[in-house]
């Protein structure tokens, strides 16, 4: 029969394949997310290549005044649009992604009848952060290989705008970030009351962390930001890194501990 | 007979709100159970609580042999689910949303296909299975959460309000299948629906909840018999006195009442044959012209049901 007979139960399945079918889902909604057309393909298209293209064209010495001379040439300016890019793009999108897989899937209706499946809680939200993640990090690297690209047309013969080291440096640091961002909306997502509410509030933090020192940095007098700067560029960068991914990695760690045991089926209908 | 739901003072509070209030009930397996009750009767707590997605403030339940609240997993393994919404993925097509719980349920990727297909065709959906579902209209949104529902061949399936928005052939066609999918399957159906001809028409045993209180729960025959005993009209231009008295001594006949149009026989029950009475009157040369049989309808129970215990709560209230 067509409807019915009953097949053997497909019970404790492993976290690893309950995750992947849920990453698998979340990952073609994310990707379509805005429209099932083209709107939603227009704005990726619109955001790499404000990042990718746009950006490392007009990165040219006129805006980087305060900064040291001896920074202000070559391969600094390149490469601060590709870098910029990198970060913000796996630092923006995980947080989106995530709060429409969790507080999208709510208003939706859709999370509840993914509750009452037979996925674990766990299985459930392992899967929504990871393709979060991957999406951020995928749309990073792409921003990246476009960034790169226009930097040697712009600037031929310089070679590439980051150093392989720096690079591997600012991947690192761009998955920690999206570690965050991810584990961060998934929190606010279980009690927002809307998607709205969700992106709203993780679009706070990204304020707070991430716009404020960037345009508190332009925004200071002259001086001041040369000081900054100085600093900044006389730090070992691979002291400087390791610290401050370690810092992040501890951030991230209390961020997904708190995540996995605040997503549990009865909070989330009640939210 | 087994069960295959058994609440046993089911209770669920949401702060000072009693939701589901010391609910007790058995569902057969291989039945189908009619819960029936206004909107915010408590149908969806009680589902959520048989799903192990809420937890009971008092009392206990089985599911298929399961605590839904300690074996959550155990008992969503072998459900199916169709909520008060279809709960579907509007960006993915309709082939992609079953692909997604055929993997949840890990149906082999052969199995996965071919379930799908025969489903989306059973449905007649299957020309549009490359659509994203949110073009879709209700109706079809309905039958593809439907066959999601299914798609596994779950043990107990929960329809909440399975033929909304369906067209009328449509929803008489879902209902052979639930029909068919328990006489020839044993597989159990939990119904909830606002359509009492649909719960007539399917439903072995039926449940009748408001304000989170069970107010009677029964066969449709039991629940009937609540409403009184079933009747026989009968219409003729003239009863004579003596026929009227040949009826009253009759076995099976509970009382005799001449109306302007003829005559009203009250049964012991609906088990009592007529045609012997009908006979009787003709032969007291009784010109008979029409002839029905009236019993309650579920619909007659519900409101009743539902007057009912408007009224006692209206005394509560004043006492």
């Amino acid at each position: 029969m067509v409807l019915g007979a009953e097949r053997p139960r497909a019970e404790g399945g492993s976290l690893v394949a309950d995750s992947v079918a849920v990453f698998w889902k979340d990952v073609r909604e994310g990707l379509r997310s805005g429209g099932t057309g083209r709107g939603g393909r227009w704005t990726l298209l619109f955001i790499l290549g404000y990042f990718g293209i746009i950006l490392p064209l007009i990165a040219t010495p006129s805006r980087t005044h305060g900064v040291p001379p001896e920074l202000a040439t070559g391969r600094v300016i390149a490469g601060v649009p590709v870098m910029l890019g990198l970060l913000l793009i796996a630092f923006i999108f995980p947080g989106n992604i995530v709060c429409d897989a969790i507080a999208g899937e709510r208003e939706r209706h859709t999370l509840e009848t993914l509750l009452a499946t037979r996925l674990p809680d766990r299985a459930i939200l392992l899967g929504k952060l990871l393709a979060g993640i991957a999406i951020g990090m995928g749309l990073s690297v792409v921003c990246l290989v476009l960034s790169t690209v226009t930097t040697l047309v712009v600037h031929p013969g310089m070679g590439l705008p980051v150093s392989p080291a720096w690079l591997g440096g600012l991947l690192l640091v761009g998955l920690e970030l999206a570690v965050f961002e991810a584990a961060l909306a998934s929190i606010v997502s279980i009690y927002a009351r809307s998607l709205r509410q969700a992106q709203q509030f993780t679009s706070m933090f990204f304020v707070v962390l991430f716009l404020v020192p960037f345009i508190g940095l332009q925004l200071m007098p002259a001086g001041w930001r040369q000081s900054v700067v100085s600093w900044l560029s006389g730090l070992h960068p691979l002291q400087a890194a390791l610290v401050g991914a370690t810092v992040v990695l501890a951030i991230d760690v209390l961020l997904l501990a708190v995540s996995f045991a605040l997503f549990q089926r009865e909070r989330l209908l009640r939210s | 007979m087994t069960a295959a739901i058994e609440t046993v003072g089911l209770t669920r509070d949401f702060g000072s709100l009693r939701a589901l209030d010391n609910l007790t009930v058995t569902v057969p397996a291989g039945s189908i159970f009619g819960f029936l009750g206004p909107n915010g009767a408590g149908k969806t707590t009680t589902i959520r609580l048989l799903l192990g997605l809420l937890a009971p403030t008092v009392g206990q339940a089985r599911v298929l042999g399961f605590d839904p609240w300690k074996q959550g997993d155990a008992v969503r393994a072998r459900v199916g689910v169709l909520l008060d919404y279809p709960g579907l993925y509007d960006r993915l097509t309709a082939l992609e949303n079953l692909e997604f719980f055929g993997r949840i349920w890990h149906l082999s990727a052969s199995e996965r296909r071919a379930r799908s297909e025969a489903l989306l065709r059973h449905f007649e959906l299957w020309d549009r299975r490359n659509d994203p579902v949110g073009q879709w209209s209700r109706g079809m949104r309905q039958k593809l959460a439907i066959a999601r529902a299914l798609l596994h061949r779950p043990a107990l399936v929960f329809f909440d309000e399975p033929t909304a928005g369906l067209d009328p052939v449509a929803a008489a066609a879902l209902r052979e299948d639930i029909a068919r999918l328990v006489a020839q399957e044993g597989v159990t159906v939990f119904l909830t629906t606002h359509n009492l001809a649909e719960a007539e028409r399917l439903c072995h045993l039926v449940g009748v909840i408001r304000q989170g209180r069970l107010l009677a729960v029964g066969t449709l025959a039991e629940l009937r018999a609540r409403q009184g005993q079933p009747r026989l009209v009968v219409v003729a231009r003239t009863v004579p006195e003596r026929a009227v008295a040949a009826l009253r001594a009759q076995p099976g006949v509970e009382a005799v009442t001449p109306t302007h149009e003829g005559l009203v026989v009250t049964l012991h029950d609906s088990a009592v044959d007529t045609a012997p009475l009908v006979s009787l009157l003709v032969q007291q040369g009784v010109e008979v012209a029409e002839v029905r049989r009236e019993q309650a309808s579920l619909e007659d129970v519900f409101l009743t049901l539902m007057t009912e215990e408007s009224q006692a709560e209206a005394q509560r209230e004043v006492v």
